[in-house]
């Protein structure tokens, strides 16, 4: 691990590129702070405003700071895209290590439910289970996690395999490590890093993902502010008020494009050849969030 | 090899018990029942007596199981059922739907083959020059982009503002241009970055350098000996890509109005259709399975050391 | 080198395509845009008629006007027997779209049709039976009935040639001005002029119309001239088309109406303090003013345009500190200082439910408004409000109806505010407004009719019995091609064979 610390830190671009990743999180944390109105505070005065002094990003319909509530909209959000990364690479990862390490019965019985769960068309699964739930942010982040895990579960089961060939989990055996504490303390260890641009990168896909959702208005219950949500709203309003749609698209690809630059920094730090394995997978979870 | 091909078909029964039934399942969730929102999507109020006699009428107050396993026997005997709203068979619509998939779906291939290589290679071989940096800026941006949004804007544009192109509706030439557009700047620059990734790895490779020893020319080893082995490696991911584009691009679909199987996909759930979306889960399964048949088909004619099964 | 002739081949062959688009059209032709398409075109089930007489292919025998009069349509003249029995007159030369003349015996079969396709139709004007003449129907009713001439004007009550051998669903045989020559389900119908149409033939020789569900998507299509004329834009993009000098936007207040109803098993909202409270409590202008120009103020059951003594009544209207008031008799009090009021130590906070997608914003500001005067509002969204209804778990429903379903008051109130009706999913019950409705139904004339009426709404308003938010307005939009459009109030008349485009 202190390897891959003293690289990292070797990386001007990736520390950059964390800067602002860590920046991206901490404006909605601080979103009572930094935004300069109540998200859900009405002007009627002051309504379709393009941009002014007081709103430098206008207000929509009914007022409202557009900068304010992109500010807040990040909180729902990021926490449905964080949520969802952690529960598909915790859930993922898990069964993943399971079949690889397993082997036998668990690991074709994981793989086949796998093979099932790839099958699905995700955007469409997404979509019934959530209109069949009902809209709210514990059905988004259900729906989106149950398709999610399985390419964590693929390359999770792939690098325990090569970890496993290694002589050192035989030696951490033989040194009288139970299974629990070799998968532990042995193969966690060295297959994480790997994992962690794949974690990087899919914060970017589900961010897309989301505002699909959004566009069929599966995401959140207003009024909370929502990126995705103020997406598809300011699409009704293309020709008389653009900013509403510019600004919050300009949010989302601006997250997106500096989550997946970090993963591609991370990756080139971690191991150049990594693109090679799990390329393939990222982006055909990509490709699915956004068709 | 004809068993294993057979073996593959056959696939298609499991994942298609197990998908249908779990629709079923979801379908029993659903608190909403597809009659109520007919009538309340029309904007009028339906009536108890007249909802409930239809609901009888079409199985819904049957048991779960009783519903799911009646379907099964009408499928078993080719009848996909009929679809609560629009009063037509699953059958027909489907066949309304698939070609014009199938149309979006071939267009975007196209253009994604047409631009992809030649920028692909482009931007490896002319790796680090400014050339590829506009190649990878401009792909960056492409994958990063939700579609919706990108869609919404390129209608403003050549729709309202332009008026070059229809803005919407699914059938003739012009109709295509705008959603093909959509999901190839996306398609395009997601094979750019993937097209120069396998070219770089290969050029770093060693037999190359022996190649180049003897004398051949770097366009021919380019051309001859990089471009069919990297490409052998985007074929996985392309396959894949064709699957989902089959599957119907669902947004994309239903931005333009484009009537394919996506946007039905999205209909029939939003008024809980569930013999469409039956069918659909059919169609789905279909293609899955037939794009692993393909890839692995297609692995083992490129690379015959690659054995029949053998990739994962 | 291939790949340029490629690019090049394709080209040419996009240029031919477009080519053979153009070359296709002759003679007038009218592009229009639909939001909503029923599932076939046979007038007599469901809802389908609202297309079929949309598209201008089917008429029925009256019509309701943009005064919500009831005028002739294919019957030029009627008579009201007694109680129970009405004599029509069909017009002399109204021939269907195959050439055979409508007289009293097609008439009869096609109401006959209708009542045996769905139950609707025996239900909505209460037919016990029918006999035909030469030009005259003689229809008695099973009980004395008000609203039966208005009710016969809903399109379900088409008159279509029962014996024409043509598939209904896909090609009525019916008496507008235009005919059926292909129809895709939710797609387009293709239509052609009826040359021997009553009523004089249309100038426009074909016309396409196709359905757009989408609001934004069908104004950016008519901006972009794919289509000629819709009905309906998104409200928001109503002051750019009306700025646009080659556009027309008609603009009719229409019978829809946003209406928030309570649940009176809510022990908050049983109160009638509870209700004017909110009522009150929302600034109805200021709603309009964030609508834009696609709705008008309601505050009352029935519109401005109605003849329901909407400028008399008492309307609902904004003004905080009687909803504070309101409120305070009501024995609430924000105790805690949290700005929402409590009574007993309970908060005073309501759901409001909603299933349309578009109703978000406004619901927005009212959530706002009320937040202003103490009440605390949450907005939740679902697919379906009449299942939730009647399971009776909301607090209040938003949702829009027509309040004035072929023209006539009478409809509204027996669904939604007789004690026990079915649609009465609220549990509304007040034994003098039952009466009121009761003698509606036994009244006649129009006079009777209009001030029964007012007693109803009169009533309605004392009790708060519910919130009419805003009425939605009819908007008709098309570009400068297009002329002698008719904009109805009743949004199931859109083509008529007036209709022409340059």
């Amino acid at each position: 691990m202190n390897a891959y610390v003293k690289k990292t830190l070797h990386s001007p671009s990736f520390m950059i590129l964390l800067c602002l990743s860590v920046i991206l999180i901490l404006i909605p944390i601080f979103a009572p702070q930094l935004a300069p109105h109540d998200p859900l505070e009405t002007n009627y005065a002051a309504s379709m405003v393009e941009h002014s002094a007081e709103y430098p990003m206008g207000t929509d319909q009914i007022g409202r700071c557009i900068l304010s509530r992109l500010i807040w909209g990040g909180r729902t959000s990021l926490l449905i895209v964080f949520w969802v990364v952690a529960i598909v690479a915790a859930v993922g990862i898990l069964l993943g290590v399971l079949a690889g390490f397993m082997g036998g019965w668990v690991d074709m019985l994981i793989t086949r439910f796998n093979d099932i769960v790839v099958a699905i068309p995700s955007t469409v699964f997404v979509i019934a289970l959530v209109s069949v739930l009902g809209p709210s942010l514990h059905n988004t982040v259900l729906a989106m996690s149950l398709v999610g895990w399985t390419e964590y579960c693929r390359v999770s089961r792939a690098l325990v395999l090569s970890v496993r060939e290694n002589n050192y989990v035989d030696m951490a055996r033989m040194g009288g490590l139970s299974e629990a504490q070799v998968i532990r303390r042995v193969i966690l260890p060295n297959v994480f890093p790997y994992l962690l641009v794949n974690i990087t990168q899919d914060i970017g896909a589900n961010l897309l993902t989301l505002s699909g959702l959004s566009l069929l208005g599966l995401s959140s219950q207003p009024p909370t502010p929502e990126w995705g949500f103020m997406l598809s709203e300011g699409r009704k309003f293309i020709t008389s008020a653009p900013w509403l749609i510019i600004w919050p698209g300009s949010i989302i690809v601006l997250h997106v494009i500096i989550f997946n630059l970090l993963g591609d920094s991370l990756r080139d730090i971690l191991d150049p050849r990594y693109e090679k394995k799990n390329r393939k997978w990222r982006k055909m979870k990509q490709w699915q969030a956004n068709a | 090899m004809k068993r294993y091909i057979i073996g593959r078909v056959l696939f298609v029964i499991p994942i298609m018990l197990i998908l249908s039934f779990f629709t079923f399942a979801l379908t029993y969730l659903s608190p909403s029942d597809p009659i109520t929102l007919k009538y309340e999507r029309m904007g009028a109020v339906p009536d108890k007596a007249l909802v409930e006699a239809e609901k009888t009428e079409a199985g819904l107050n049957d048991p779960f199981l009783v519903q799911y396993l009646r379907w099964l026997r009408n499928v078993l005997r080719g009848d996909l059922g009929k679809s609560y709203f629009y009063s037509t068979s699953v059958w027909s619509e489907m066949t309304k739907r698939i070609p014009n998939t199938l149309i979006l779906t071939g267009a975007t291939l196209l253009l994604t083959v047409i631009f992809a290589t030649p920028l692909g290679i482009l931007s490896a071989v002319k790796q680090g020059t400014w050339v590829d940096g506009l190649i990878r800026f401009i792909s960056f941006f492409g994958v990063s982009m939700p579609s919706f949004w990108v869609g919404t804007l390129l209608m403003y544009a050549f729709g309202v503002k332009l008026k070059l192109l229809p803005i919407l509706g699914s059938g003739d030439f012009q109709h295509l241009i705008l959603p093909a557009a959509t999901l190839a700047f996306w398609m395009v620059s997601l094979y750019v970055r993937r097209v120069r990734g396998s070219m770089l790895e290969e050029m770093n490779k060693d037999y190359l350098t022996g190649a180049l020893a003897q004398g051949m020319s770097r366009r021919r080893v380019i051309l001859k000996q990089i471009l069919p082995n990297s490409l052998l490696s985007v074929i996985t991911m392309f396959a894949m890509s064709i699957g989902s584009l089959l599957g119907g691009a669902t947004i994309v679909e239903t931005i333009f109005e484009w009537k394919g199987v996506g946007k039905m996909a999205v209909e029939a759930i939003s008024v809980r259709d569930y013999p469409i979306i039956q069918g659909y889960v059919l169609w789905m399964a279909i293609i899955y399975v037939t794009v692993n048949l393909v890839v692995d088909l297609s692995y083992h004619y490129l690379d015959p050391r690659i054995r029949l099964g053998g990739r994962r | 080198m291939a790949s340029k002739r490629m690019i090049s081949r394709i080209l040419a062959l996009a240029l031919c395509l477009c080519l053979m688009g153009a070359a296709f059209a002759e003679g007038k032709h009218l592009n229009g845009a639909l939001y909503w398409f029923g599932s076939s075109l046979d007038p007599a089930t469901e809802w389908d008629g609202w297309t079929t007489c949309r598209a201008g292919i089917t008429e029925t025998l009256v019509t309701v006007n943009e005064k919500y009069e009831i005028v002739p349509l294919l019957a030029d003249s009627w008579e009201q027997k007694d109680d129970t029995t009405w004599v029509l007159h069909v017009r002399d030369g109204v021939t269907f779209h195959n050439g055979k003349p409508v007289d009293g015996e097609a008439v009869k079969k096609s109401f006959e049709r209708a009542m045996s396709l769905q139950d609707r139709a025996v239900s909505a004007a209460k037919i016990a039976s029918i006999e035909a003449d030469g030009q005259n129907v003689t229809i008695t009713t099973t009980e004395p009935f008000g609203a039966f001439l208005a009710n016969i004007s809903e399109p379900m009550y088409s008159i279509v040639d029962v014996d024409a051998s043509t598939d209904f669903a896909s090609a009525p045989v019916a008496t507008g001005p235009f005919m059926v020559t292909g129809f895709e389900v939710n797609t387009r119908i293709d239509l052609a002029k009826y040359d021997g149409y009553w009523g004089g033939a249309s100038d426009i020789d074909t016309m396409t119309i196709l359905m757009i569900d989408d609001d934004s998507t069908r104004g950016m299509a008519l901006q972009g001239g794919q289509v000629d004329i819709v009905q309906r834009i998104a409200w928001t993009d109503i002051p750019t088309f009306q700025a646009d000098s080659n556009m027309q936007v008609f603009d009719t207040q229409g019978a829809r109406t946003r209406i928030i109803s309570f649940n009176y098993e809510n022990p908050f909202l049983a109160d009638v303090n509870v209700r004017k409270a909110i009522a009150a409590g929302i600034n109805y202008e200021a709603l309009v003013g964030v609508l834009g120009s696609g709705v008008s103020v309601a505050g009352a059951p029935y519109p401005a345009s109605s003849p329901y003594g909407y400028e008399t009544l008492n309307r609902q209207s904004y003004d905080a500190e009687a909803a504070q008031k309101y409120l305070a008799d009501a024995g609430f009090a924000d105790a805690d200082g949290n700005g929402y009021v409590e009574k007993d130590g309970q908060e005073l906070m309501l759901t409001i439910t909603y299933s349309n997608g578009s109703f978000t914003t406004m619901l927005e500001a009212v959530q706002d408004m009320l937040k202003q005067v103490g009440i605390h509002i949450e907005l939740q969204i679902v697919d379906s409000t009449s299942e939730l209804g009647e399971s009776g778990s909301f607090d209040m429903l938003c949702g829009n109806t027509q309040v004035l379903s072929t023209g006539d008051p009478q409809w509204y109130l027996d669904s939604f505010f007789k004690t026990g009706s079915s649609n009465n999913v609220t549990h509304y019950s007040n034994a003098a407004l039952d009466e009121v409705i009761d003698k509606l139904a036994q009244t006649f004339d129009i006079a009777g009719r209009e001030e029964l009426t007012i007693e109803a709404e009169k009533i309605m308003l004392d009790d708060c019995a519910a919130i009419w938010l805003v009425g939605e307005n009819n908007f008709v939009v098309a570009n400068s091609k297009v002329s002698s459009i008719t904009p109805y109030p009743i949004d199931y008349y859109f083509v008529d064979n007036h209709l022409t485009i340059d």
